[in-house]
């Protein structure tokens, strides 16, 4: 049986290396796809996602409880996509009037097409409603995984997750009519 | 049994529904056509969302191992908290005695103590790092570079970003390097030993003989050349960003800083550009670029370019393949050039640039009073001149079939160029 948030968290604070680098295998997709929904480039997702650990890491002994350690490490996602942002902006400001018009090249050789197109269709989801659908799909399939990353109980996951499908379906079925 | 509704079987395809209901609903299915549709169109849906999803496991083994390898390198043990600075601590017993007039007196005093710091220590960190390139031994890189307009019109083949990777060694004074690049579908492959370029392209192998490196601002070698020109400390701090799980500082250095001979070979800093900028993003452990950009003006009669080469995921001394950097045998060799072209000095180079400002208005006003006709045949000219720009002047593009050779430009007339 694998061991728990909680347990790995404990053997992370004692030293143990391997148990932050089971963390990072369950945890790391779902935080990835989090801060892909900000930068919108896998590549720059994925750099964001090792900070997101790095940060973990350092500050693991103020995690209160260690079997909250997804929500935790979602909270600490979205200060670095928070960051992201400002830092994005700051840059355009004070960038030389060249770069304004510099199309970012790195987005096609990093960005994969399915994501693409998943990524239109969630954001046009609710935000509970596209979490849901993150946390179950990049959690195992696991419902209790996901649901206890995102705090919810069981019954309310299950209608928001029901109800992000049948959204989605609608969607798809929207832009097959348009294209 | 009444038919389910969407959600039910959305959640029996995500697996979410005990085993008792699963039953009866695949039951129900078997009887039901309509409810098979919907069933068919739920498991569907589920399979791509899985595929999609996948998507993300990105790079996922690769990213833990840099990451393990950050924290075993650097990071502190868990928990711990990087230790105060003695301004950071003067900061926070000042806040928290409350003494404001302490800190309207010293926050100026602080300011200007932390520019100090901070300038002096820039110049420090981006002296070390060229000295580290330098001393370097092997790189190894991706390549995407990009054009854009700015002002006039480009051709599509020319917007289309081209992407490669490169890989170089440094013997003493020698430089190998492997430069292989797609646009459009088309894999070019290059290598560079000393005078000898081979390049491969399609079913051709050829052997351009040169008296003198290559260089252009797409071209990593130069790329490090120019960075090493840079005589002056940055212009400016970007930043920290991670690139590639490393955490890197960006510095900029506008390009017309660099050394005069540079200039023209980078095709970037035309005399009076002040547009084109060199980017250097150096990680702060390894003290090594692990991303360069370059930003360059390109003026043509009637447009104005921008084109932008980055090196990404830079990584040094890394081991490297020997086969790699074998030429090819004499037999498979299509054809053989040679180009003798000596480096222009710097007079020389004066002379030349004068010669194609002045072409250039004469180019301008060509095209102001031809027929259309004419105007396209200038255009296509004019990005000869372009591309001469890209290329070093005086030589040859290997890879592409231009022999650009700038010095006949002076004598053309009539704004219309050599081939």
């Amino acid at each position: 049986m694998s061991e728990t948030d909680g347990a790995l968290v404990g053997a992370a604070l004692r030293g143990d290396r391997s148990a932050f680098a089971e963390l990072y295998d369950r945890r790391a997709r779902w935080i990835r796809a989090l801060c892909y929904h900000t930068t919108g480039d896998l590549h720059s997702a994925a750099d964001l996602t090792q900070e997101v650990f790095l940060r973990a890491y350092a500050k693991l002994d103020s995690l209160r409880d260690p079997d909250c350690f997804a929500a935790w490490l979602t909270g600490i996602a979205r200060q670095v996509c928070r960051e992201w942002k400002r830092g994005k902006l700051r840059d355009r400001q004070t960038a030389c009037s060249l770069a304004e018009e510099l199309q970012p090249p790195a987005r096609e050789e990093t960005t994969d097409p399915r994501l693409e197109t998943l990524r239109e269709a969630l954001m046009q989801l609710p935000e509970r409603e596209r979490l849901a659908l993150q946390a179950f799909y990049l959690q195992g399939l696991d419902a209790e995984e996901a649901r206890s990353v995102l705090g919810l109980s069981q019954s309310t996951f299950y209608r928001v997750l029901a109800k992000a499908r049948e959204r989605l379906a609608a969607i798809h079925r929207r832009v097959e009519v348009e294209s | 049994m009444n038919c389910p509704d969407a959600n039910t079987w959305n959640l029996l395809s995500m697996g979410l529904l005990d085993e008792a209901r699963s039953e009866s609903l695949r039951e129900h299915r078997k009887e039901c056509e309509r409810c098979r549709t919907a069933w068919e169109e739920a498991l569907g849906q589920h399979s791509e969302l899985v595929d999609a999803f996948e998507a993300f496991d990105c790079d996922h083994d690769r990213r833990r191992e840099q990451l393990m390898a950050m924290l075993d390198r650097s990071a502190p043990e868990p928990g711990a908290v990087p230790g105060r600075t003695w301004l950071g601590g003067i900061a926070m017993s000042m806040q928290k005695h409350k003494t404001r007039w302490a800190t309207a007196a010293l926050a100026p005093a602080a300011c200007i103590l932390i520019a100090i710091v901070m300038l002096t220590g820039e110049k420090t960190v981006f002296a070390d790092m060229l000295e580290k390139v330098r001393q370097a031994r092997t790189m190894q890189c991706d390549v995407v570079s990009t054009t854009t307009v700015v002002e006039g019109q480009l051709s599509e083949f020319l917007k289309k970003p081209w992407h490669g990777a490169v890989s170089m060694y440094v013997d003493g004074d020698k430089r190998a390097m492997l430069f292989e690049m797609e646009q459009m579908g088309v894999k070019t492959r290059s290598l560079s030993l000393g005078n000898k370029t081979y390049v491969w392209s399609q079913d051709s192998i050829r052997e351009f003989d040169t008296t003198t490196q290559t260089q252009s601002a797409g071209n990593p070698a130069d790329l490090l050349n120019q960075l090493l020109q840079v005589r002056e400390s940055p212009d400016r701090r970007l930043g920290e960003e991670t690139i590639a799980g490393r955490r890197a500082v960006g510095y900029e250095v506008a390009t017309w800083k660099l050394g005069a001979a540079m200039q023209s070979a980078v095709g970037g800093a035309m005399p009076g550009d002040r547009e084109s900028r060199l980017r250097v993003w150096v990680d702060v452990e390894e003290g090594l670029p692990v991303r360069m950009e370059s930003e360059r003006a390109i003026v043509a009669p009637g447009s104005k370019l921008k084109a932008c080469t980055r090196f990404d995921n830079i990584r040094w001394n890394v081991a490297m393949n020997a086969e790699d950097f074998r030429p090819p045998a004499k037999e498979e060799i299509t054809k053989s050039e040679t180009i003798q072209t000596p480096t222009p000095d710097e007079a020389t180079f004066i002379e030349g640039m004068r010669g194609l400002l002045e072409l250039k208005h004469k180019a301008q006003a060509g095209i102001d009073n031809d027929q259309e006709e004419s105007r396209r045949e200038e255009r296509e000219n004019a990005r000869d001149v372009a591309l001469d720009r890209e290329g070093s002047f005086g030589q040859r593009i290997p890879g592409t079939s231009r022999p650009v050779v700038a010095f006949r430009v002076v004598q053309c007339s009539g704004g219309r160029w050599p081939g």
